[in-house]
């Protein structure tokens, strides 16, 4: 906890917007970087903090309005912690402004927005890995911010698998197959393609498309994601259904292969 | 689909093959068999232009007399083959290597691997750390570099377990700067040829789906399963002169190759068998088979080779080979179903030749009586199955 | 009871033949172990040689059961020989027996024996030429006193000839059924 109540000790109006398993936000004004958002959390392990840090630098250097500034990135490898500060970000999570993207050709124009501003990072070989609609923050004029970029390498999304009767079998998760069973080479661009058709089918639904009492068994999100057992979009957009088809697939390699190919089939010019 | 000559002992036939015959499309190098400095002088520009380099580091610690030629061979560059040494000098590796593939204008830039006797679980993180992640940044660094080909050598085990098949092809597939893979399938079937109709369709299942991701595959070290493995859409299969250059084994590599093994039983391949007969058998076919000959295919050393004493030595054997396979292969049809089609009315000619040479009171042994062929006819309909689900 | 091993099976047979050969030295009739053959080395060939020049051949393969092996090595060795035979032990021999039809087909002899000494002849091959010259030249050339020449036709692959007295040992009360 040592970085974390260095930084505070440093910041007024400090105020906690979340507490999660493995993190917690707060919100604060910074002497140097104004108002910001602080993320602390404290990691088990990781495989590689050379590669870690050298994530951080290429977040560092990003500048665009698809990102939150990254002010702050520091690890702490002896006490496993890490500890965060960007911008604050005056948006709203996409599930409390979901009404905005009802249609598919709404929730295209968004996952192409998405893309457009995840290519800035999959092009430096970086995966978000915990794209999800509380990560995706709609700004008032209905361009979105992707947030938390950085700290899904901290988090063990395998533990998922073991969490399941504490946290409910419709709990909503967005993760992966590859991630829930921890296999670190699938690990690509592909699994935040996976990601994206997660958000793009919840638009579509108004529900987790892997929700068991949707899907009409006695299972639970997380085996339904491992089984590729989710709702198929009721549509008859076929650019819509051919693109849930192209990213959601249990195997990576039957999902889209590169930014470039997703890129080229919803017409994005990268 | 393209056909590589597969080089070991003796290359200069495989050379031969295609100077004065006409046949394959390139030529895969073992530096295990030429020294560095002699490559421009054996193989001329425009040969080189059309072939690769195998760097060979598969065993980067107990490696062939000529490997030490080649400056970026492992052995000559650590002091030990600790996976953090490797880490540590993997980009001067890399860059020499890439660098050597350059200045001989060879078509490809090959990112070697090492052989694993036995699979870590870690395997394939260590080969991105050590290999592909140092040749791909080394690679960027290098104008007009051709471009990348990872060599895979695939296990059983990563063919008949699925989560481990997927997690192989998922990481092969995750590199947007390989153009392709230079593919080695690993096994230990004793028989001559594979009969294991299960493997086989796990071969092809694996490389029609790095096809599907837009890869180049060039699968190295096949034998007469490589006209099967044209089903699943191949860039390109090769075609080797000795028994050891048509299944991958590690062993030639660890001892000096001199191509004077112990004499096995020299055997004249028939494109319509899809085997390759031991000498000791066309005696009986001559006496009590009518034709005969017309279970050869035509080629300039066919009549030498069933009217002369032979040894395995004879260089007409493989050329005969070379011509009669690569033949085999352009004769394909290039839409895959018709190919499919093709191949199993190919077979079934094949099956019909062998009744013909049974009915006649012949016997083969099990490695020359087409026993593999109704494997790869399983394989077939397995393979469909799986690809049409 | 079974034999352990082909190394039993074939001295145990040979044992019991030795006396059948040592009457048989009036025609000429000599024996050697595993002579290297181009596709095999057969356990044993039995030849007959005059003035040093091989007039007639017969190979033997011995195996304990995995007949159809056997079948199909001993179907090589008519490569080179006049006669081919397989001897298996009798009491793993049923599947063989179940197939003599197979051994005949071929021109394969087919004989059972057992611990008891029993010997039974399932089959006696027709005598032919061997299959192949060059091969024969090969093979004779290992046989210890005999005397190859490039320049000869050797008897045994011209002719059957030679073989015309093994007729007799046929007829032998040991190689008929009782």
């Amino acid at each position: 906890m040592k970085i974390f109540n260095d930084i505070l000790s440093i910041c007024t109006d400090v105020r906690a917007i979340a507490k999660g398993g493995q993190k917690s936000v707060s919100s604060a004004n910074h002497p140097e970087f104004g108002k910001v958002v602080i993320k602390h959390g404290e990691y088990r392990s990781v495989d590689s903090i050379e590669r870690i840090k050298r994530e951080v630098e290429i977040l560092k250097e990003i500048n665009s309005n698809y990102y939150p500034k990254h002010f702050e990135f520091i690890i702490d490898a002896e006490s496993r912690e890490f500890l965060i500060i960007e911008e604050c970000i005056n948006g709203n999570e996409l599930s409390n402004v979901s009404d905005q993207f009802k249609n598919e050709s709404e929730i295209l124009d968004l996952i192409r927005e998405l893309v457009k501003g995840l290519y800035i990072i999959w092009s430096k070989n970086v995966i978000h890995r915990d794209i999800k609609p509380a990560n995706i923050l709609i700004k008032p004029d209905g361009t979105p911010t992707i947030i938390d970029l950085g700290i899904a390498r901290f988090l063990d999304k395998s533990s998922l698998t073991r969490s399941i009767a504490a946290r409910g079998p419709a709990t909503p998760i967005y993760a992966t197959p590859e991630q829930l069973l921890n296999r670190k080479p699938m690990i690509g661009v592909r699994t935040d393609f996976f990601l994206l058709g997660i958000v793009a089918l919840e638009l579509h639904h108004g529900f987790h498309p892997f929700d068991p009492r949707k899907v009409g068994n006695h299972s639970n999100i997380v085996d339904n994601i491992l089984n590729g057992i989710y709702l198929a979009p009721n549509s008859s957009d076929d650019i819509f259904t051919g693109f849930i088809e192209g990213v959601i697939n249990v195997e990576p390699f039957q999902r889209f292969r590169l930014p470039q190919d997703l890129a080229n089939y919803l017409n994005i010019k990268l | 689909m393209k056909v590589f000559h597969q080089h070991g002992h003796n290359f200069v036939w495989n050379l031969e093959s295609f100077t004065k015959d006409g046949v394959g499309d390139g030529h895969i190098l073992s530096p295990v068999n030429i020294e560095s400095d002699k490559i421009s002088q054996r193989m001329a520009k425009n040969i080189r232009q059309v072939s690769f380099f195998d760097p060979q580091f598969y065993l980067p610690n107990d490696a062939a007399k000529k490997l030490e030629t080649y400056t970026f061979f492992p052995k000559n560059i650590l002091s030990s083959f600790s996976t953090e040494d490797m880490i540590e000098q993997s980009h001067e590796i890399a860059h020499k290597c890439l660098a050597f593939q350059k200045d001989l204008n060879f078509k490809y830039s090959v990112i070697p691997t090492r052989y694993f006797s036995e699979l870590p679980e870690d395997a394939l993180e260590q080969l991105t750390t050590i290999f592909v992640e140092p040749f791909i940044i080394e690679h960027s660094r290098i104008n007009d570099a051709p471009p990348l080909l990872l060599t895979v050598i695939v296990k059983p085990i990563q063919l008949e377990n699925e989560l481990l098949r997927s997690e192989l092809i998922t990481w092969i597939t995750n590199y947007p700067e390989i153009k392709g893979v230079y593919l080695i399938f690993d096994n230990d079937f004793y028989t001559k040829q594979i009969k294991d109709p299960e493997y086989l369709s796990n071969q092809l299942i694996f490389i029609h789906y790095l096809r599907l991701n837009g890869l180049e595959v060039h699968v190295g070290y096949t034998n007469t399963e490589g006209y099967l493995l044209s089903i699943a859409d191949p860039t390109s299969v090769t075609i080797g002169a000795y028994e050891n250059l048509r299944s991958f084994g590690t062993t030639r590599l660890e001892t000096r190759e001199s191509g004077t093994q112990q004499g096995p039983t020299p055997r004249i391949y028939s494109g319509k068998l899809f085997q390759w007969i031991p000498n000791t058998s066309i005696p009986p076919l001559r006496r009590l088979v009518p034709d005969w000959q017309e279970l050869f295919d035509d080629s300039p050393y066919k009549e030498y080779l069933l009217n002369t004493r032979l040894n395995f030595q004879r260089k007409e054997i493989y050329k005969h080979y070379f011509t009669v396979f690569t033949r085999q292969i352009t004769e394909l049809p290039s839409d895959l179903t018709k190919r499919t089609s093709f191949i199993i009315q190919k077979i079934k000619n094949a099956l019909e030749n062998f009744e013909k040479i049974k009915s006649y009171n012949v016997l083969l042994d099990s490695d020359s009586d087409g026993s593999h062929l109704p494997s790869w006819h399983n394989a077939i309909s397995m393979f469909n199955a799986e690809t049409s689900k | 009871m079974a034999f352990k091993t082909e190394y039993q099976l074939s001295k145990s047979f040979l044992l019991k033949v030795n006396y059948l050969f040592n009457s048989m030295m009036d025609f000429g009739l000599n024996s050697q172990s595993e002579v290297r053959a181009p596709g095999g080395i057969p356990d044993y060939v039995i030849y007959r040689s005059i003035d040093n020049t091989i007039h007639y051949l017969i190979a033997i393969e011995f195996k304990l059961k995995n007949w159809n092996r056997a079948l199909k090595q001993a179907f090589r060795y008519k490569n080179f020989a006049n006669e081919v035979y397989v001897i298996l032990d009798k009491d793993q021999s049923n599947s063989a027996v179940d197939n003599v039809g197979l051994f005949k087909k071929a021109n394969v002899g087919l004989i059972t024996y057992d611990v008891n000494d029993e010997i039974e002849v399932l089959n006696f091959p027709t005598p032919d030429k061997p299959f192949s010259n060059e091969f024969s030249r090969i093979v004779a050339s290992k046989i210890n006193s005999a005397i190859v020449r490039e320049d000869e036709d050797l008897p045994f692959v011209r002719t059957i000839r030679g073989g015309y007295k093994l007729s007799k040992l046929r007829e032998h009360k040991m190689l008929t059924k009782q």
